[in-house]
């Protein structure tokens, strides 16, 4: 019997898509095999690869070369930026920008570590929905003083991450909130240490034990990376049915709204149990004292006594 | 050597949109990229991506899964969704 030639065809279709469908299976196995037998190595790979992309869109991003800048039409904005603060600056000294000018020139001394230690400012130029996973992108690396497993932080005393990648001019930031990401926290309100765990969507979570109250509100610190308050719960979510409760956790500043950050220049240490409770000591002192001056302060060290006061009043009675 | 050079050019696109631009910009483009080819070659780069950003997370390789389960998805629906085939 005579083969038709459209059911020549439409065999080779068939066996074109089963051809494709079954090399579409097995990259993906072959691929998921490798990322998990090497992945360091995979990494280690792709950095290579990754990289002049990453140059290319720094150059594009920050570079004051001639094409860049005419492609951004940035000299433009900031010296006009720069005209009109002067004009703003010597109007009559006007409050607000002083206001302005001192608040960004403190946010920029509590990032580059006022009190003593050294730190790298760094811009940001990829964020989370942007980028895929919670990392961030900062356009500072290895020829700034970056170097891998350097905390990165926003303010003064907050990490949010730290240094994964780095490379000659930019650097990947692996945030605490990336999925997968375990931190040890500790809650002040119920003052008990537990497990973080990151989520992405800049959230982390912690699981406690049915019994032990976590309100919205609570302080967060992460005690093993010698930081300020984290965040606060934002959200807790318990059943009575459930034994576990979770709280979820945002970073005080959010993270779509990060321009700048600062970068340590040694990488994170462990730190012992006695030296995490010394920190978190530091820290409840810094949160909850504020320092009055002397003139002011009335307590037992300054304030007169009741023995004194009748002294006083007694030499005036024999006067 | 026209359509290869188009394909080559559309495959860059897609790598730069992954590798530095919005998510949601680069999956489009994926979509369509996998549509127009048999786009195996997206699963290499949901690779790379999972192994340069996810290096060190929690291990769930989630594009490399969704890329493939996605092309199959995309390959298995082609015949009955391009008309000059039928």
């Amino acid at each position: 019997m005579k083969k038709f030639s459209s059911i020549t065809r439409g065999n080779y279709r068939r066996t074109s898509q089963n051809k494709n469908l079954t090399r579409i299976v097995v990259t993906t196995l072959v691929c998921l095999v490798l990322l998990f037998l090497v992945p360091k190595a995979l990494h280690v790979v792709f950095s290579v690869v990754v990289a002049p992309i990453n140059g290319v869109k720094t150059w594009v991003a920050e570079s004051g070369g001639s094409l860049p800048m005419y492609l951004r039409n940035r000299t433009e904005l900031v010296d006009e930026i720069h005209t009109l603060r002067q004009e703003l600056a010597t109007v009559g000294g006007d409050i607000f920008t002083l206001n302005t000018l001192v608040k960004e020139n403190k946010e920029l001394r509590g990032l580059l570590g006022d009190h003593g230690e050294q730190r790298v400012l760094a811009g940001v130029i990829g964020r989370p929905g942007v980028l895929p996973y919670d990392t961030l992108m900062i356009d500072r690396g290895t020829q700034e003083g970056v170097v891998t497993g350097a905390p990165v932080f926003i303010g003064e005393n907050t990490v949010i991450g730290i240094v994964k990648h780095a490379t000659a001019h930019s650097a990947l930031v692996e945030l605490a909130t990336t999925a997968g990401f375990e931190a040890t926290v500790y809650i002040i309100g119920p003052d008990i240490y537990t497990n973080a765990v990151g989520i992405g969507g800049g959230q982390l979570r912690v699981g406690v034990p049915q019994g032990i109250e976590i309100s919205e509100g609570d302080l967060v610190v992460l005690p093993s990376i010698t930081s300020g308050v984290y965040g606060e719960v934002s959200v807790v979510q318990s059943e009575a049915s459930r034994p576990e409760q979770y709280g979820y956790v945002s970073p005080e500043v959010p993270l779509s709204s990060i321009r700048l950050v600062s970068v340590g220049i040694t990488p994170i240490q462990s730190v012992s149990f006695e030296e995490a409770q010394a920190i978190l000591t530091e820290i409840k002192s810094d949160l909850f004292t504020v320092p009055v001056p002397d003139t002011i302060l009335v307590d037992l060290e300054n304030g007169t006594t009741t023995s004194s006061t009748s002294d006083v009043t007694e030499e005036e009675n024999e006067e | 050597m026209k359509n290869n050079a188009l394909q080559f050019s559309l495959f860059v696109l897609v790598a730069v949109l992954g590798l530095t631009g919005p998510v949601v910009v680069f999956v489009v483009s994926a979509v369509i990229y996998a549509f127009l080819y048999a786009g195996i070659e997206l699963i290499v780069l949901a690779a790379i991506i999972d192994a340069y950003f996810g290096y060190g997370g929690s291990g769930m390789y989630v594009y490399t899964l969704v890329t493939g389960v996605g092309l199959l998805c995309i390959q298995a629906l082609k015949p009955y969704l391009l008309m000059y085939q039928q």
